[in-house]
């Protein structure tokens, strides 16, 4: 094969050279628009907001320019339509995953479940949204590990937000001992939690009665608290809790086991053995 | 602590200074607050464990337990400066207040009252050139919510109190803040107050000679038809004893005598 072939003159390689210093200066436009409107909307909108957009403003210059872009180097755009159709229904063949998790993106980003910041549950998985993209969102997790969770499996999955609301109720199972007055640990509880000040006064705390257990009065003690104190609460109510029942002589029963033979057949046989006093030389250091 | 030399003090605001390396206590009602001054350094260490209704306002200079990290929060604020001086300015709670009286309060239709409650005060210390080295709470009040929902609102502190209707009955505390409460109640039927939310860093805080801390009036005016309030914020001059000195501006500004917003839960 001769080289340059002969379908490359001057004229093409001006063509190719306008083309590729548009499809340039396109992408620094989009790149320069997104940043510009980021810096404007991030005060008012949130970093959710202004990320989003910038991602919006960036991809339409990006469709434009490549409009331009094929226009420029002689493309008709009708023909090209009808190109990208059967084009589509290729990939879509081809890449069936890619296109539910875009397709997928498109539907989390309209939805807007969460945001950018917020702390999630997907599955066995929580963590924090470093980004939302199209085909994948972004989480770091509390162990400081970087997960991508296609966008699929989160349209597909349950996703709990746990940063959605300022305030979370946090709920401990406890259970006390049968002698023990329903009342009187009732009304302990709530002052432990008045005494702790980051527990929220309203919502009041509650305490409800779960039932009769193997070994203990079940119950369940709610508290509310600001959403960052929800930690610092989880790990200083239990203790005073502890404390309170200790100072008041409160039982927080283990499991008791009864062992019954049953009426047909005879007790166990129970043996006294005396114990042995000390002998008075047992004090007595060995040599 | 033995306090030879402990002072009982009629207030705790203004310039104070402390001798070099010795730990100097004060105690302002259930805070007790330890100030050591060394080379270019101060370390604050305070607690507030005691009576939050404790009247005590006492320094001593002598024979001061020093504080320790297990039981007090201590800090080292470094800097150039030469000053033995620091000024204690009271303040305001840095959220509104949510006040809940013992006895629910009912006021019945086209009556007015004025009810006097009391917040706790924030020590604000700084170098006498106006450097700012922490706030204080004298008492930490809980945390609570205001809000028609769980979803809306804003976080606020609790505050319980007795809501007193006349001037003879009140208790100065000189680590609290008196707040009239000016309630109107225009409706058609009587009004509960079981909960009240008072616009505390929108206030202004005044000192009156003898009664203690006072902000200027908050007066609340429900609305003919339906259960909406405004809101309106006074300055020091209706403030019961002569001549009100301001001792603190409000921490949001707020145009004075304004209405300054209308909550459809000011009263629940």
């Amino acid at each position: 094969m001769a080289f340059p072939p002969e379908w490359w003159n001057m004229e093409f390689a001006g063509l190719l050279l306008r083309a590729l210093a548009l499809a340039a200066a396109g992408l620094f436009a989009g790149r320069l628009l997104g940043r510009f409107l980021y810096r404007i909307t991030r005060p008012g909108m949130g970093e959710h907001g202004a990320v989003t957009l910038r991602r919006l403003a960036f991809y339409g210059i990006v469709v434009i320019t490549t409009m331009a872009v094929m226009r420029e180097l002689g493309f008709s755009l009708s023909v090209l339509l009808g190109a990208a159709g059967i084009l589509t229904v290729a990939l879509g063949f081809a890449s069936q995953t890619s296109a539910s998790n875009l397709v997928s993106g498109i539907f989390l980003v309209a939805e807007s479940p969460f945001r950018i910041g917020d702390v999630i549950t997907v599955g066995s998985l929580t963590g924090e949204v470093l980004s939302i993209d199209l085909l994948s969102v972004k989480l770091r997790t509390f162990n400081n590990l970087y997960v991508r969770v296609p966008n699929e499996t989160l349209i597909k999955s349950e996703i709990t937000n746990l940063t959605r609301f300022p305030i979370r109720r946090l709920d401990l199972k406890l259970g006390v001992a049968y002698k023990e007055q329903i009342g009187r640990v009732r009304d302990l509880l709530i002052a432990t939690a008045d005494d702790n000040p980051l527990c929220l006064d309203h919502p009041r705390p509650l305490v409800i009665f779960q039932g009769f257990g193997e070994s203990s009065l079940d119950l369940q003690f709610s508290v509310w608290a600001k959403r960052e104190n929800f930690l610092a609460v989880l790990n200083s109510l239990p203790e005073a809790i502890k404390q309170t029942f200790d100072d008041n002589g409160i039982e927080i029963p283990f499991p008791h086991r009864s062992l019954y033979t049953g009426s047909v057949t005879d007790p166990f046989p129970v043996t006294l053995v005396e114990s042995r006093p000390p002998a008075e030389d047992d004090s007595a250091p060995s040599i | 602590m033995t306090g030879s030399t402990a002072q009982d003090l009629a207030s705790w605001w203004g310039v104070h200074e402390f001798p070099a390396n010795r730990w100097v206590q004060w105690e302002i009602g259930p805070l007790r607050l330890s100030v050591l001054r060394r080379p270019r350094e101060w370390r604050i260490a305070w607690r507030s464990d005691g009576d939050r209704l404790d009247p005590v306002c006492r320094r001593s200079d002598d024979n001061v337990e020093p504080p320790t990290l297990e039981n007090d929060d201590i800090r080292r604020y470094i800097g150039q400066g030469e000053d033995n001086r620091l000024e204690f300015v009271p303040r305001l709670a840095d959220r509104p207040v949510v006040v809940n009286p013992d006895i629910p309060v009912f006021l019945p239709p086209g009556e007015k009252t004025t009810l006097y409650v009391s917040t706790a005060a924030w020590l604000r210390l700084a170098e006498p050139d106006g450097s700012m080295l922490t706030e204080i709470p004298v008492y930490r009040p809980s945390d609570t919510w205001f809000g028609p929902n769980t979803r809306e609102g804003e976080i606020a502190y609790a505050s319980r109190t007795s809501a007193r209707t006349s001037l003879d009955e009140l208790t100065v505390l000189h680590h609290r803040v008196i707040t009239p409460v000016r309630i109107d109640n225009r409706g058609v039927d009587a009004l509960l107050v079981e909960q009240l939310r008072i616009p505390v860093p929108a206030l202004t805080l005044y000192e009156i000679e003898g009664q203690g801390l006072w902000t200027g009036t908050v007066a609340f005016t429900r609305r003919e038809g339906d259960n909406t309030a405004t809101l309106q914020i006074q300055d020091g001059r209706e403030l019961p004893g002569p001549d009100p000195r301001q001792l603190a501006p409000p921490r949001v500004p707020v145009e004075r005598n304004a209405v300054v917003h209308a909550f459809s839960r000011i009263f629940s």
